[in-house]
């Protein structure tokens, strides 16, 4: 699979299509990968696919393609974002080609806790999840374990927006389902949920990482900085961070695809995909519609039809 | 002066702190709702004081996070109304804010603030009358539910 892609990305670099390959290189730990921007055939060489390439290369976009037309490994979840970028003119369909890799899962750090990580040589895939390769053996680790949760409900299939299949998606048999963390959270009473939040929220230290790794958040004036009217101070009271966290999620409603990156990023463990989530089933629920799937379709919050729910039915 | 009329001053003060009332805002739009009030007040229906009121041009101007700001500063209720659906004087302000709205209502909810604390409604210029039932109705639905601790207590 990695010769193919790099065969792949030396072709398109070589014959001038793109002027930049965005995809995965090795990182600074066997058990991590970087993003890279290949911009030659010799750098294309450094292109890796395997169960650490967990970002989502698809928040680089709206800046690479600036610089002209751009390749970009997505995973299936990945794609969603570039169709949401589409969708929202942030980038010419003519300016993108995705390069849609077979995705079995993505590794997720925690499954690593029992691991020296210092010992670490590499992380593969297996049949049933991964195995790492360490200097004293070989440890291999079951999906329910190795993977992010995402990975587990998951059960998309080649995306529509797929410029180059660089092989065929496996069968997934989603393991959990992706509404259980907001049904589980449902069920705690007012007084508990805002409870919930201040207990989370009292550790955000408004680092902005969660808006940073986002591919939805590409505006160059954040609410957030915005000093004229200052919704949020620079304070991390629970409070003001509460209004930011609220205000991001309204503000990705009916654009989060729930990649998770947000929360992956977020250095205090704040649960910010149930937000996302959230708002994702809401959505679907009240408007019939999920974001990430067709790029010709219109924003949920920038449409409207005359069926829409409304505050007094019987109208 | 006498002494009378600066004592009756002085009997007159409260000195008892009051009673807990609530405190509502309400975001109306201004051709149908703040009308509609109007309306409510030339025909001096009687309604609760307790709503203080932010004219905006239209409910579609209506941003979730005026609502916020104002849960953030303590509010205990807030009411956003425009024109009905079909009547909005932009033409189609009040369908984005129906969405938009009512997708925040929800997470609102999530979040955990009781949806008795938030009412989103369609008043026209002509409803006086409604107008001042909702706030009779909103009003009391508030006090009902007591002071508002905050969006993260």
């Amino acid at each position: 699979m990695e010769k193919e892609l790099r065969d792949k990305a030396r072709e398109l670099l070589e014959s001038g299509q793109v002027g930049t390959v965005i995809g995965y290189e090795a990182g600074s730990a066997p058990f991590k990968c970087a993003p890279l921007y290949a911009r030659t055939p010799e750098e294309a060489e450094r292109l890796v696919w395997n169960p650490t390439c967990v970002n989502n290369l698809a928040v680089y976009l709206p800046q690479a393609v600036k610089q002209g037309p751009v390749a970009v490994v997505v995973k299936p979840c990945d794609a969603k974002s570039v169709v949401e970028l589409l969708k929202e003119n942030q980038v010419e369909r003519d300016d993108v080609k995705t390069i849609v890799v077979p995705c079995p899962g993505v590794l997720n750090l925690d499954a690593l806790a029992d691991v020296d990580l210092s010992d670490v040589r590499s992380v593969e895939w297996t049949d049933d999840g991964i195995k790492v390769t360490t200097g004293s053996g070989e440890v291999s680790i079951p999906k329910e374990k190795a993977f992010l949760p995402k990975c587990l409900s998951c059960a998309l299939g080649d995306p529509e927006i797929a410029d180059i299949k660089l092989g065929e998606q496996p069968v997934r048999t989603p393991v959990v389902d992706s509404k259980m963390s907001v049904e589980e959270y449902e069920k705690l009473s007012p007084l508990e949920r805002r409870e919930f939040w201040a207990k989370h929220f009292a550790k955000c230290i408004r680092c902005y990482a969660c808006r940073q790794a986002c591919p939805g958040c590409y505006c160059k004036e954040c609410f957030a900085d915005k000093l004229g009217q200052m919704w949020v101070t620079r304070s991390t009271d629970p409070t003001t961070n509460w209004f930011f966290h609220m205000t991001r999620a309204m503000h990705l409603a009916g654009r989060c695809i729930g990649c998770g990156e947000c929360e992956r990023a977020c250095p205090m463990g704040i649960p910010l995909s149930l937000l996302g989530k959230k708002l994702e089933m809401e959505v679907e629920d009240m408007f019939e519609t999920r974001p990430g799937e067709d790029a010709e379709a219109l924003p949920v919050l920038g449409s409207w039809k005359a069926e829409d729910p409304d505050p007094c039915p019987e109208e | 002066m006498s002494d009378t009329a600066v004592t009756e001053q002085v009997e007159t003060k409260e000195t008892k702190p009051k009673e807990w009332e609530p405190k509502i805002i309400g975001f109306l739009c201004n051709w149908c709702t703040y009308a509609g009030a109007d309306l409510a007040g030339s025909s001096r229906l009687k309604y609760p004081p307790n709503m203080r009121v932010v004219k905006v041009p239209c409910s579609g101007r209506v941003d979730p996070q005026f609502v916020m700001k104002a849960f953030e500063r303590g509010f205990d209720g807030v009411l956003v109304s425009g024109c009905h659906p079909g009547d909005c004087h932009y033409a189609k302000g009040n369908y984005y804010a129906r969405r938009r709205i009512m997708l925040f209502q929800r997470m609102l909810q999530f979040m955990g603030i009781e949806p008795e604390r938030f009412h989103f409604d369609w008043i026209s210029a002509a409803e006086g009358q409604k107008f001042a039932e909702v706030v009779e109705q909103f009003t009391e639905q508030v006090r009902k539910l007591g002071p508002f601790k905050g969006v993260t207590g």
